[in-house]
């Protein structure tokens, strides 16, 4: 057989083969520490993507929804549930006339079936391309022509089918572009001009099916969902909420800033509860990680002396055991962050529904760097937590360690 | 000792991955299956019945391979188990799919917890074959019948 030098690491290997209970037992630890730091890490991180693109999207100050529809309006912008209200939209000209509007828009909302008729179950929201400020810049960013009749611009997560249509109501419509991922409800919408809102509503109605999308006797021409408004410079929420309210009536308003603040706050509950727990799991672990490596010295010393007896150095001995919790911290870190990376990427719509919070993972430069923050920490966190016991088995007198209970 | 434990390691994440490939999408990651309003029957449905089979079809070709101790057999039956892995994981994503909105549960949930457990059986297959393989190397004889881990 042949023989190979007794080095450090083969050592280290040698010693950590001989026990594999106890070393998948350190493994297991430093498993759950890489773990907790890169999910946590990559949840927080998610979450405040989400916060800033929620930032960005809401565009409009305020939003004028029929009487008692405000959650309904916040679940369509947060979650993209399909909701559909309607009120005049001789309503749209009476806000404009208010004094500290500086624009208005209208959009109508439709929502499609879970169907054979529809390929998706979606919200529709119509707009009117000529007045609209709040799609459009999002919209730009993908496509850069005017939206035509039985045209339609789909959200990120709507999934098409090959030819890039999408069928609702029987009818064909062509997905001219698909937005990017924006962590709100825009990802699971649809929209399109008045004129193809009108086609989709009359081709729910001719399929029968008038009920079911709920628009009942309502006169597309002459109905909208809700009226989004823009400041004038100078004028803050509250006093334009005011002035609308003295002039119209059987409304509710939400405040963007009230959607941001509220999100932020639930946002901030959560983060602060991840970010606790992160940092006990790493407490934690590299605490029982330094008594485990203490236990496991003490349980040694009459090998480590032997070794010290046939020649090794106090720097080797020390090496031995730095190698063997690198070794383990290795493993362990590897295999946390790779079970992390199979809960929290291929899930991540699921955990998106699950908190209604707005979710974005971070692009591919971040994830990689949070990656390695991670298992940076998670190789560290063996050496470190060995580091003690090491010097202090290198430091024992070998004759009183072999003698020691004699 | 080292064949023995292998033998029942990978017997038994077979086993288990193949039975939540089976039951999952009936129960922890249940399908959309068939819609409430329309009673029109979902496409994820068909995944979930098809996924059945082949979860259960990985299942016992785990269990063989923890009962025989044949390497040249076990490695067939490994075979056996990354073939039907590699079907599980087509059937949701090119072969059948699921429902075409990402609010659906077949889609946000199904179809990850398949693609994992796929790529997981896939996995540790390939795993598992390179060691057989590696093991089997030396004590094979030349008509394959008897070998060293018999």
């Amino acid at each position: 057989m042949e023989s190979k030098p007794l080095t450090t690491r083969r050592l280290s290997a040698y010693n950590l083969r001989s026990k594999p209970f106890r070393t998948a037992g350190l493994v297991f630890v430093v498993f759950l520490l890489a773990f907790a730091t890169f999910g946590g890490s990559l949840l927080s991180q998610s979450l405040k993507n989400g916060l800033g693109s929620l930032k960005e999207r809401l565009g409009a100050d305020l939003a004028i929804v029929p009487l008692n529809h405000e959650a309904d309006y916040e679940g369509i912008l947060l979650t993209g549930q399909p909701e559909k209200f309607y009120f005049d939209q001789s309503i749209e000209q009476q806000i404009e006339q208010v004094e500290g509007v500086s624009k208005v828009s209208s959009q109508f909302f439709i929502s499609t079936l879970a169907a054979a008729c529809c390929s998706v179950p979606v919200q529709v929201i119509g707009f009117d391309p000529d007045t609209d400020f709040v799609i459009q810049p999002w919209i730009g960013k993908v496509y850069h022509e005017k939206i035509g009749d039985g045209q339609i611009i789909a959200g990120s997560d709507i999934v098409l089918n090959d030819t890039g249509t999408l069928k609702f109501f029987n009818d064909t419509y062509k997905v001219v572009a698909q937005l990017e991922k924006t962590s709100t409800g825009m990802d699971y919408s649809v929209y399109a001009n008045m004129n193809t809102i009108k086609m989709l509503v009359a081709g729910a109605r001719k399929a029968g099916m008038n009920l079911s999308v709920d628009v009942y006797g309502t006169d597309v021409d002459r109905s909208i969902s809700t009226v989004l408004v823009k400041l004038k410079k100078g004028y803050d929420a509250d006093t334009v909420t005011t002035n609308i309210r003295r002039k119209i009536s059987g409304i509710s308003i939400v405040k963007s800033q009230n959607v941001f603040a509220s999100t932020a706050n639930n946002m901030d509950v959560l983060l602060t509860f991840i970010n606790t727990i992160t940092f006990v799991t790493w407490m934690l672990a590299l605490f029982v990680l330094a008594v485990m490596f203490s236990a496991m010295i003490n349980e040694r010393k009459k090998e480590l002396a032997l070794l010290r007896s046939v020649g090794a150095t106090r720097r080797k001995i020390c090496g031995i055991v730095l190698t063997e919790s690198f070794f383990i911290s290795l493993l362990g870190g590897i295999l946390g962050t790779a079970t992390a990376s199979l809960i929290i990427f291929p899930f991540s719509t699921y955990t998106r529904e699950k908190l209604g919070l707005p979710y974005l993972l971070p692009d591919a430069a971040a994830t990689l760097r949070l990656l390695g923050m991670s298992l940076l920490l998670s190789f560290a966190a063996g050496p470190l937590a060995a580091a003690y016991s090491a010097v202090k088995g290198s430091k024992a007198e070998a004759y009183v360690s072999i003698r020691e209970g004699e | 000792m080292n064949i023995l434990k292998n033998k029942y390691i990978y017997g038994f994440l077979t086993v288990v991955i193949g039975f939540l490939i089976a039951a999952g999408p009936q129960t922890v990651f249940q399908v959309c299956g068939v819609h409430e309003h329309s009673e029109n029957v979902m496409k994820c449905f068909w995944t979930a019945r098809a996924e059945l089979g082949v979860g259960v079809s990985i299942s016992i070709l785990g269990l063989l391979s923890a009962i025989f101790g044949n390497p040249i057999l076990r490695l067939g039956l490994t075979a056996g188990v990354l073939l039907n892995g590699i079907l599980a994981l087509l059937i949701p994503t090119v072969l059948i799919g699921v429902c075409g909105s990402n609010h659906m549960n077949c889609r946000a949930l199904t179809l990850p917890a398949l693609s994992v457990l796929s790529i997981l059986i896939v996995a540790v297959s390939v795993i598992q074959a390179v060691y057989l393989r590696y093991t089997n190397k030396e004590g094979t004889q030349e008509d394959g019948k008897q070998t060293v881990n018999d």
